[in-house]
């Protein structure tokens, strides 16, 4: 009986059960021309091996570990570090009066503001407030879980010596993403763009998590001081309320 | 005290090493390999929900990387944006070490093979994963799985039969 080369294979693989494994080992013992061929399929595997793993023994860029560490807000950290900040800064003011934003966000806000009380207007700024403030104040983004309806993304600290902090905050068929920065004990909001996701699309929604719409995203790129902040950062950010590393200074 | 839970990108974190040496088998251009790997890795990161506790990590990354690699390659063709081999060979230059010269020689066969044999080839003599794991990455059934490895295999086989026989050559004259 002729052994065929797949079955070779699946013998050096260790893929044939145990008895046809050990009735090929014994026809492999007793023919020259089985062992040769087997010796050829090892040959080839153990090749294969072990020119491959010196590359696990390489060390791995660290655009690859921060990427990996800083988990749901990949987008902002690579983009971050890979453009130089433009100059999109939304003042409260801005923001509050829907100017900047225009049509896109007045509705938003209106609406938010009349559903619920996460985004309050209190004159010249825009604060978070109910829900939002908790979580932001309250929350690290290794603590999310997918049924929460606000998700936090990144934390740093802006140019202004502020801890600001992305969100992305789901009311029903809306999503509303933004940044937030810490002054005394509010969280100010410096902008604000709704996210259009498709109802019961739960997974557009988890991906407007980890992509934030340009405008948040360009207004964290601009503020941003120097990267994100990795996990420990952000708890002791937490740890001390907040509270500007420049004010203690 | 409370022990934080491993996040999902620390999990995914730990097996960077293996996802690299998984894409180096399928291009072997260091960097367009990594650029794979942040591709699988970002869209992991998005997906993550997508994963079931209790399945394999690594398994599903690799499904990630594979999906990842064809749509990238077909882009590229798209594009027609593929390196010419002789830019490839340059990239080793004179400098290379002997095991360089073994990683990229073993990489140009694995180029010449068509991308689903290298892929099963990858998956089961590099990675080694079983028949049926690969068979469940590739999202193939098992039959296909296996004649594409036995056909990458053979190919493989004839390709390096040559080059080992110079690579013995040059060891023996030292």
């Amino acid at each position: 009986m002729t052994v065929t080369d797949e079955e070779l294979m699946a013998y050096v693989d260790g893929e044939l059960d145990a008895a046809r494994s050990e009735s090929l080992r014994q026809e492999i013992s007793a023919s020259a021309e089985l062992t040769r061929r087997v010796a050829g399929q090892q040959a080839l595997r153990d090749r294969l091996r072990n020119a491959f793993d010196r590359t696990l023994e390489e060390p791995v860029p660290p655009r690859l570990t921060d990427l990996a560490s800083h988990d749901r807000v990949i987008d902002l950290a690579s983009f971050a570090r890979r453009r130089p900040p433009r100059t999109v800064w939304l003042s409260g003011l801005a923001l509050a009066a829907g100017i900047v934003l225009g049509i896109a966000l007045g509705p938003a806000l209106v609406k938010l503001a009349r559903e619920q009380p996460d985004v309050i207007a209190n004159g010249a700024n825009v604060a978070a407030g109910g829900a939002l403030a908790d979580a932001l104040s309250r929350r690290l983004a290794s603590e999310q879980s997918a049924s929460n309806p606000i998700r936090l993304g990144v934390s740093f600290v802006a140019n202004s010596g502020e801890y600001c902090r992305t969100f992305v905050s789901q009311h029903g068929d809306d999503a509303l993403a933004g940044m937030a920065c810490r002054q005394g004990a509010e969280w100010r909001i410096d902008a604000l763009q709704s996210v259009p996701i498709a109802a019961g699309d739960s997974a557009g929604y988890r991906q407007a998590a980890t992509s934030l719409p340009p405008l948040v995203r360009q207004t964290a790129e601009a503020s941003m001081a120097g990267d994100p902040l990795d996990a420990r950062g952000e708890a002791a950010a937490r740890d001390r309320q907040w509270v500007s590393p420049a004010a203690t200074r | 005290m409370h022990e934080r839970e491993v996040t999902f990108g620390e999990q995914v974190g730990r097996l960077l090493p293996r996802l690299r040496r998984f894409a180096r088998a399928l291009t072997r251009h260091a960097a367009d390999a990594d650029d794979l790997v942040q591709l699988a890795v970002e869209r992991a990161l998005m997906r993550s929900q997508q994963w079931q506790p209790g399945s394999s990590l690594t398994n599903w990354m690799l499904a990630i990387v594979r999906n990842a690699w064809i749509d990238e390659t077909r882009a590229r063709r798209r594009r027609d944006a593929v390196l010419a081999p002789e830019d490839a060979a340059a990239e080793v230059g004179d400098t290379g070490t002997e095991r360089d010269i073994e990683l990229w020689s073993i990489q140009s066969a694995l180029e010449r093979l068509p991308e689903e044999q290298r892929l099963a080839v990858a998956l089961v003599l590099i990675e080694g994963l079983s028949y049926r794991e690969a068979a469940q990455v590739m999202d193939v059934p098992i039959g296909t799985l296996t004649s594409r490895l036995a056909r990458g295999r053979s190919a493989l086989q004839a390709m390096l039969t040559d080059q080992g026989a110079t690579h013995e050559a040059r060891e023996d004259k030292r």
